[in-house]
């Protein structure tokens, strides 16, 4: 193992290699930075290309250090504008803006990129240590069990809705209805397409992103008539936010493990890592009633899953050839082209190959981080600029960003409808998380259950494996009212 | 006087005339390619990864080579309906100037015999530029399953598939109709990787795939043991496996439920088909069938298809495979209604 551990570091050390990541890093790190366009639609231009490269070390470099850091640079903007740069960086949102608003960006930016580097770092680590259970492991998940991890995510719509509960249930169970949209991929049924072709593959979610949060926060800020930052001091936060990265660093390593952990299953999808790490965060940290208002560790937890996950999204596809999403299945098809086949192989014969991908992931980490962090300052002064300057570019970049997706102007119709629908919920004081949560979740949740009823009956409620997540899944629901009653009985008693 | 005006007239109009000429086939000469500067656009009818995807990108890559003029491609994905959406869209949006492509699968044909509200297409019409075949279908079982197949008290082995539509079901179907396989059928799964996951886990019995890697490697690692293969012919990879003729021997039926398992089955002897839209003109279809056939033997595009179907497929020029479209979409009255008869016994969806 030694050995090809060695090959693998050297391998990526070549000049040429070391190049391509640094490439991919920068491409990455762009993309990540600009909302609407995503790493999928780049890695697909970039795919022709790639496929033409001989050395499997050179197409790993390029598109693993392309595909490791788009969510790093991603927080610039969910942080600054509220605009979600990226799917793997909308929980951010939630306590990064209301900290920029607070004078404090450069603090929730440091923590980020901090948060980022630490979850990039423990997600290959625990991607090494688990490799000789990665086929047994991947082997334990059915449809049913899957069925229940994404029940588990629906729970945390609870937590996510802050003190309004119902609206927050209602609004997660409208982002699941909105994800029925479309053909039903099993049978080609049409639902709610109201014989419109465009509606056919169903709403994209970045739309509804872009819509429900950067729109609405954008048209606050030009009501408010002032600049982002609503105190004026600039403030010394940058090695604050580092510090508070070790302050928080058990928060860290457990919201790491909720992203390698969603990662790594093929089912959920990576675009819920940030979601259940926030989640996970205030059900289990004291206080939690200060997220949602400018609370660091509501950035350090979902920025470090959304990276760490980047290593669990390799575990079934190395394993078993199955990506973890459209960016690996794009990963997969150039592997294929350069003689990199996923499976049994990856771990035997090719292990130099998958040791070359935890090393490509770490470093180009560590290099991402390193320049995200230089840019963090000078753009942190962004929130004191003047709302009249800032606004109309953001919201020209947003559209932008939402047609370059397919070049369609059915899409800035979508995100349209999406804007004046989040700035509705945000009007009357509803909860947005859980609308985009079931959006992600709901399509997902269908096809286990269905397959899961299918193969099974009623049966699957049995498995050994539904009994332990429906415990874990309870228990997650259970331990933050538990926890409350607690500390009213501390309080009570003192 | 008259005479010599006459004389130099006339040799101004043959010099006119003659550099007319010389000007009109320099132009001619220097008319540039039809698809120079341009980009063809490849839609592909199911996601990334996967054959279908595999049989568009290589054709991006290879196929400008031989094309006069050398455009740019583009491919981009668009999966669902079993091929109904993108089939659709592309019978209804794509322009007939050979700009954009369609690459399908069998699938497409199958959504469209199958029939229903969801087809808007008629692959009959669209023009076939050419074909990439692989070799046939190869079902497998899993070892502990196996003795379930022909036991009909045990519970039914559970057959699975990613929208019913596949068309080496076909084999599994009418192994249940005429030699008594006990089986009952699920479908939904996403893709190709999905599948193989839920037979290695035990949560599917029965699957089949053309594949030769994966079938290699389920086999190598004792996980199933193979039933029967599609083709008329047996893979030159796979010699020990019997055909689906040879396993049904003299319970083959004859009549419309032959003729319906061959309708059936016919889109996968075409398998991966790239198709212009209809209308394109002559010049440009003869153009792309000719850049298809030189692609075929670039030895790049031979070792990258390797990489990707195996050691088992081949090429087939667009004059052939437009009329085996023709051939495995028309189909009778009662080779319709049997092909609904048997989905609906079996549980499969009727579009």
């Amino acid at each position: 193992m030694l050995e090809a551990a060695l090959d693998g570091f050297l391998g990526i050390l070549t000049l040429e290699s070391f190049g391509w990541m640094t490439l991919g890093l920068l491409l990455g790190s762009a993309v990540g930075f600009l909302p609407g366009i995503g790493g999928p639609s780049t890695l697909a231009i970039m795919l022709p290309f790639v496929m033409t490269m001989k050395d499997p070390y050179a197409v790993i470099a390029l598109l693993v250090g392309f595909d490791a850091v788009g969510n790093t640079a991603s927080a610039f903007t969910s942080i600054l504008i509220s605009v979600p740069g990226g799917a793997g960086s909308q929980a951010t949102i939630l306590d990064g803006y209301p900290l920029a608003k607070q004078g404090q960006a450069a603090r929730a930016l440091s923590a980020s990129f901090m948060a980022s580097l630490l979850g990039g770092l423990i997600g290959p680590v625990v991607l090494l240590a688990s490799l000789p259970f990665l086929r047994p492991l991947v082997l334990s998940f059915g449809s049913p069990e899957f069925f229940v991890m994404c029940l588990w995510g629906i729970t945390m719509v609870g937590v996510l809705s802050g003190n309004a509960p119902i609206r927050g249930l209602l609004a997660g169970i409208l982002g699941v209805l909105i994800a029925t949209v479309g053909l039903d991929p099993k049978s080609g049924v049409p639902r709610f397409v109201f014989d419109q072709t465009y509606l056919w593959e169903g709403i994209n979610l970045v739309l509804v992103a872009l819509g429900m949060f950067a729109v609405p926060e954008m048209i606050d800020l030009a009501s408010r008539k002032s600049t982002i930052a609503e105190s004026q001091e600039f403030g010394e936060g940058f090695m604050e936010g580092i510090k508070d990265c070790f302050r928080h660093w058990w928060l860290l390593v457990r919201a790491s493990a909720v992203g390698l952990w969603v990662g790594f299953l093929p089912g959920l999808g990576s675009s819920v890592a940030d979601w259940f790490a926030y989640a996970h965060a205030v059900q289990t940290e004291k206080n939690p009633e200060k997220f949602g208002k400018g609370d660091i560790r509501g950035v350090i937890a979902p920025e470090a899953a959304n990276n760490s996950k980047e290593a669990g999204d390799y575990i079934p596809t190395l394993a078993f050839g199955i990506p973890g999403g459209t960016s690996t299945a794009l990963i997969l098809v150039a592997f294929t082209a350069v003689g990199i086949q996923p499976g049994p192989d990856m771990l035997t014969s090719q292990l130099n190959l998958t040791f070359a991908v935890i090393w490509t992931l770490t470093i180009s980490n560590i290099i991402a981080v390193a320049l995200c962090m230089a840019l963090a300052r000078p753009l942190a002064k962004a929130c004191f600029v003047p709302f009249y300057t800032l606004v109309p570019p953001i919201l020209v970049f947003v559209f932008i960003g939402a047609f370059a997706a397919n070049f369609s102007s059915y899409d800035l119709i979508t995100l349209l409808f999406f804007s004046f629908l989040g700035f509705l919920l945000r009007r009357y004081g509803w909860p947005r998380p859980p609308l985009i949560l079931g959006l992600v979740l709901g399509a997902k949740m269908e096809l286990y259950l269905w397959l899961s009823v299918a193969r099974f009956g009623m049966e699957w409620l049995l498995r050994p494996g539904v009994v332990a997540l429906l415990v874990l899944v309870a228990a997650s629901f259970a331990f933050p009212i538990w926890k409350e009653r607690l500390e009213k009985k501390r309080a009570l008693a003192a | 006087m008259k005479w010599k005006l006459r004389r130099t007239l006339g040799i101004i109009c043959v010099t006119g005339f003659m550099f007319f000429l010389v000007r009109s086939n320099a132009s001619a000469a220097s008319e540039k390619p039809y698809y120079e500067g341009k980009t063809i656009k490849i839609i592909v009818t199911s996601s990334a990864g996967g054959g279908t995807d595999s049989a568009a990108r290589l054709a991006g890559r290879f196929l400008p080579k031989y094309i006069p003029g050398n455009p740019q491609t583009i491919v981009q994905n668009m999966p669902g309906g079993g091929g109904a959406v993108p089939n659709n869209i592309f019978a209804s949006e794509a322009k007939p100037d050979g700009l954009t492509l369609l690459q399908d699968s069998s699938s497409g044909m199958t959504t469209f015999i199958r029939g229903g509200p969801l087809v808007k297409y008629d692959p009959r019409k669209f023009r076939a530029i050419g074909a990439i075949p692989r070799g046939g279908t190869v079902v497998m079982i899993r070892r502990d399953a196996k003795a379930r197949l022909m036991d009909p008290k045990a519970k039914p082995i559970v057959v699975g598939d990613t929208d019913g539509i596949r068309t080496w079901l076909s084999m599994t179907l009418w192994g249940a109709e005429f030699l008594g396989w006990n089986g009952r059928w699920i479908y939904g799964y996403p893709g190709t990787a999905e599948l193989a996951l839920a037979l290695r886990q035990g949560e599917i019995d029965m699957w089949g795939t053309s594949n030769g890697k994966i079938i290699k490697d389920l086999i190598k690692e004792g996980v199933v043991d193979p039933v029967t293969q599609q083709d008329t012919r047996r893979r030159s990879d796979f010699p020990d496996i019997p055909t689906f003729q040879e396993l049904l021997g003299s319970k083959r039926p004859t009549g419309t439920p032959w003729q319906a398992y061959q309708n059936w089955v016919g889109p996968s002897l075409i398998d991966k088909v790239l198709v212009a839209p209809q209308g394109t003109t002559e010049p440009i279809v003869k153009i792309l069938r000719e850049a298809f056939v030189k692609m075929a033997e670039d030895p790049e595009f031979k070792s990258q298809g390797n990489k990707f179907f195996g050691e088992v497929w081949g090429v087939m020029p667009g004059e052939e495979a437009e009329t085996m479209v023709r051939e495995a979409t028309t189909i009778t009255k009662e080779v319709e209604n049997y092909l609904t008869y048997i989905r609906k016994k079996y549980g499969l969806p009727l579009g």
